[in-house]
């Protein structure tokens, strides 16, 4: 059976296509479009997904879009009339948009994939978040926690995988998200709602939470769940502006984007601010995931859902839940809620076996087309080459293999340097002018060396290979790599096994016998305002834009001329 | 001045009114001299004319310097108006006047992603670059007429024109040469798409715009006259509660 699995119109559209169970591609329409996190109807990275998996549209046997759009109108609606007058500007302009494409989604699948509308199934949105967690997870029973700025209705639930089932058993409504809070805060901050709460997290590494009170005291408790104040919050009728006066009374006057950042020297109060969410947001998820152990007492939880991303916050869950073993997939929100659908209906109408665990390497492959300016190497000599290189403090663009599907690359369109070098990070980032002072970079490490570096907590090696969790750092690497070690002590780890990427644990083990420490800072090849590169072309022209050393695809490299 | 200059020197005029709108637009305009420079260096490695090489090689380089030339003009008004640190790239979209909106492929100054080398083919790229240049062109002349009373900003737009005259004459140099050996049908075909595509974007831009705003006033209008007693009623109900039960079997065949 043939299933394709597709999100679009809130952000970060996908198509992922499920055969007979199995995850054979996927992929992110913003990596065609290269406008980070795009939302419009995915056809690029539909047509990928069809060519991967050697079949045409008419062939497949159910397209499932990942949310109900009839549901999410209805509360729309409601929450703008509710919202009366205040909803005035933002009614026309949400109207327009749903009226525009997003009340037809199954006429414009059906126009686009010429499939029979017959084919065509719709999941609810926290459901395909839920699947995606649970039905990729290696787990043959657990909990299942999903922590979203907003679907339909459902902005977080509970719920429970077994076998080749998922259900959800409670569902916390709109507008009550700690998703949104946290979107709402990030605005406040300056930085780009639902696309830089990662800034947020990162910048509370720098401060005290001492408006932590303060923030408590908008999420209260209600019939045993959290409830928001809505009074200081615009999101539930104006997906513009997430915050109102209410906010800005409460914390002082809010950041906007250029103005001076207050997170270093005598005044942190912005990185305070992050600081103080982020612990108010790790005591509600911690709240949550005990409501969830209490109905489903399982010993593993998966998670997934905008929330699932926050790396401190996926850190503190380990540590002090109530579960023993944690399961993330590698993108857990709405991107990754395209496999979730395909899966879910999948498994709803077939007996089949789960394929869990599937590789993030869903994408393009890099073109066999050399570019002008590349020397090839022999395959023998590259991992010599990278190693020499970075020994010498260069500053290196590594594209290989099939793109990976999720917010990061864990290998195959990376920039890496030496850890061991004085301000590693900064200069990664800078080379491809990400300028933010405070932004971390992952540091790349074999697993079997993690200990000496790390704390790592039980369980935690599966989802540190994907980087989807902070650890602290031990004093051997505070030593040694300094600056890959955050404000506040803790680091942003990707373990590498031998199994799982063979080619980066050999650089890795090979650059640690040159020097000692196999540490590598590894950030995505990215560059400012756009997307990971998706090939040859994408990233040679990603190169000769940055200040990158050299870049090396495949078997070939690219040296400055 | 052609109609559209003077249409949109009107509409541009506020731009260079405002102090920190003008050093952002003149950083935006750098930025994009800058990638397109870059852009036509990666395309110039495409071309299999050697004599045209040379010149995209030669406007790669023009497109740099142009970038120099925005870029210092930028930063003597910077220090004039005690800016502070906001950078070019943080800039918001609506200064950014040299990229065109987000969304379309091609910014106004016309530089395209070496990638549509490939996939158009040497003289589809060279009509693209033509047209696009002679846009610059025009584009260059209304911003140099409305920073005539600021002689400094007007002479850096004066020397980049010379250059635009130039990329004008050597696209439009090939592109008789290639008419000439036979290959006019091409070439026409190429200009006329070339500037189809610009004329139907902004047509397509224009009715969107205009529909998308027309119909935003009738969605105003309806709120507060259809749904203005609903909206009453609906403000002083009952909030719904803040969690209830799953639905325990949910189908995928219905949309809600």
């Amino acid at each position: 059976m043939r299933v394709l699995g597709i999100s679009a119109f809130h952000r970060d559209a996908a198509a992922a296509l499920v055969v007979d169970g199995e995850v054979v591609a996927a992929a992110q329409e913003e990596r065609y479009t290269r406008k980070p996190l795009d939302p419009a109807f995915p056809k690029r990275s539909i047509g990928y997904c069809l060519e991967a998996g050697g079949i045409g549209s008419t062939e497949l046997d159910r397209v499932v879009f990942y949310e109900k759009p009839l549901k999410k109108f209805e509360r729309v609606l409601a929450l703008h009339l509710k919202a009366f007058p205040r909803s005035a500007r933002s009614f026309s302009r949400t109207l327009f948009l749903w009226l525009g494409d997003r009340l037809w989604v199954k006429n414009r699948i059906v126009q686009e994939l010429g499939v029979d509308s017959e084919k065509v199934h719709f999941t609810e949105h926290q459901l395909a978040v839920a699947a995606n967690a649970y039905l990729t997870s290696p787990f043959e029973d657990a909990a299942v926690l999903t922590i979203d700025d907003a679907g339909e209705w459902a902005t977080a639930t509970l719920g429970e995988g077994k076998g080749r089932e998922v259900r959800l058993l409670t569902e916390i409504l709109f507008p009550h998200s700690l998703g949104l809070l946290d979107s709402a805060v990030t605005q406040y901050l300056g930085f780009v709602p639902g696309q830089e709460e990662f800034k947020r997290e990162a910048l509370g590494a720098f401060g005290t939470p001492r408006f932590a009170d303060a923030m408590r005291a908008l999420v209260s408790e209600k019939d045993g769940y959290f409830a928001l104040e809505q009074e200081p919050f615009r999101f539930a009728y104006d997906s513009e502006r997430l915050y109102d006066s209410g906010l800005e009374e409460l914390l002082g006057p809010p950041r906007f984007s250029g103005d001076p950042l207050l997170h270093e020297g005598s005044d942190t109060r912005h990185a305070d601010i992050a600081a103080s969410l982020q612990v108010v947001l790790e005591e509600n998820a911690l709240k949550l995931a005990r409501a969830l152990h209490e109905a489903v007492p399982s010993t593993r939880l998966c998670f997934a859902g905008e929330l699932a991303r926050n790396r401190t916050l996926n850190a503190r869950l380990l540590e002090e839940g109530p579960f023993e073993h944690l399961g993330i997939p590698p993108s857990p929100s709405k991107a990754g809620a395209a496999i979730g659908a395909a899966l879910y209906v999948y498994h709803a109408e077939n007996e089949g076996a789960r394929h869990p665990s599937p590789s993030p390497a869903l994408g393009e492959s890099v073109d066999d087309r050399a570019e002008e300016g590349a020397r090839e190497l022999e395959p023998g000599a590259v991992s010599d080459e990278l190693v020499g290189r970075l020994e010498r403090g260069e500053l290196i663009g590594w594209v290989r293999g099939r793109m990976e599907f999720g917010p990061h690359s864990l290998g195959n369109r990376s920039l890496l340097a030496s850890a061991l070098v004085q301000e590693a990070p900064r200069s990664l980032y800078a080379a491809i002018q990400i300028g933010e002072p405070f932004l971390p970079c992952r540091v790349a490490l074999p697993a079997e060396r993690a200990a000496e570096y790390l704390e790592v907590p039980p369980s935690a090696n599966g989802l540190m290979t994907y980087g989807l969790v902070n650890a602290k750092a031990r004093e051997a690497l505070r030593e040694v790599a300094p600056s890959v070690v955050h404000a506040d002590g803790a680091v942003w780890p990707q373990l590498v096994d031998a199994d799982s990427d063979p080619q980066l644990h050999a650089l890795l083990t090979a650059f640690g016998e040159r020097t000692g420490h196999p540490l590598l800072v590894h950030a995505d090849f990215a560059p400012r305002g756009s997307t990971l590169v998706r090939n040859e072309a994408d990233a040679v022209n990603a190169f000769r834009r940055s200040n990158l050393d050299c870049l090396f695809v495949e078997s070939r490299l690219y040296e400055r001329s | 001045m052609k109609i559209s200059q003077r249409l949109a020197s009107f509409r541009n005029r506020s731009v260079w009114t405002d102090p920190i709108r003008r050093v952002r637009t003149l950083e935006s305009f750098a930025e994009t001299e800058a990638d397109g420079g870059r852009d036509l260096l990666t395309a110039a490695r495409r071309i299999s004319d050697p004599d045209l090489r040379v010149h995209i090689e030669h406007h790669a380089e023009d497109e740099v310097r142009h970038a120099r030339l925005f870029r210092e003009r930028a930063a003597e008004l910077r220090a004039d108006i005690d800016l502070g640190s906001v950078r070019a790239e943080e800039s918001d979209s609506s200064y950014d006047l040299s990229r065109g909106r987000k969304g379309v492929d091609v910014d106004a100054h016309g530089f395209f992603s070496a990638s549509l080398c490939d996939e158009l083919g040497e003289v589809a790229y060279v009509a693209m670059l033509h047209v696009a240049e002679q846009r610059a062109r025009d584009l260059f002349e209304m911003h140099s007429h409305l920073n005539r009373h600021d002689e400094k900003t007007k002479a850096v737009f004066d020397e980049i024109l010379k250059d635009e005259k130039y990329h004008v004459s050597y696209t439009r140099k090939f592109l008789d040469k290639w008419s000439q050996s036979g290959r006019e049908a091409e070439v026409t075909e190429a200009l006329k798409d070339a500037r189809s595509s610009r004329f139907a974007g902004a047509w397509k831009r224009m009715g969107v715009r205009s529909g998308a705003g027309f119909s935003q006033v009738v969605l105003y209008l309806l709120y507060w006259t259809l749904l203005l007693p609903f909206g009453l009623i609906s403000s002083r109900s009952k909030s719904r509660p803040n969690v209830q039960p799953a639905t325990a079997k949910p189908t995928t065949s219905s949309q809600y």
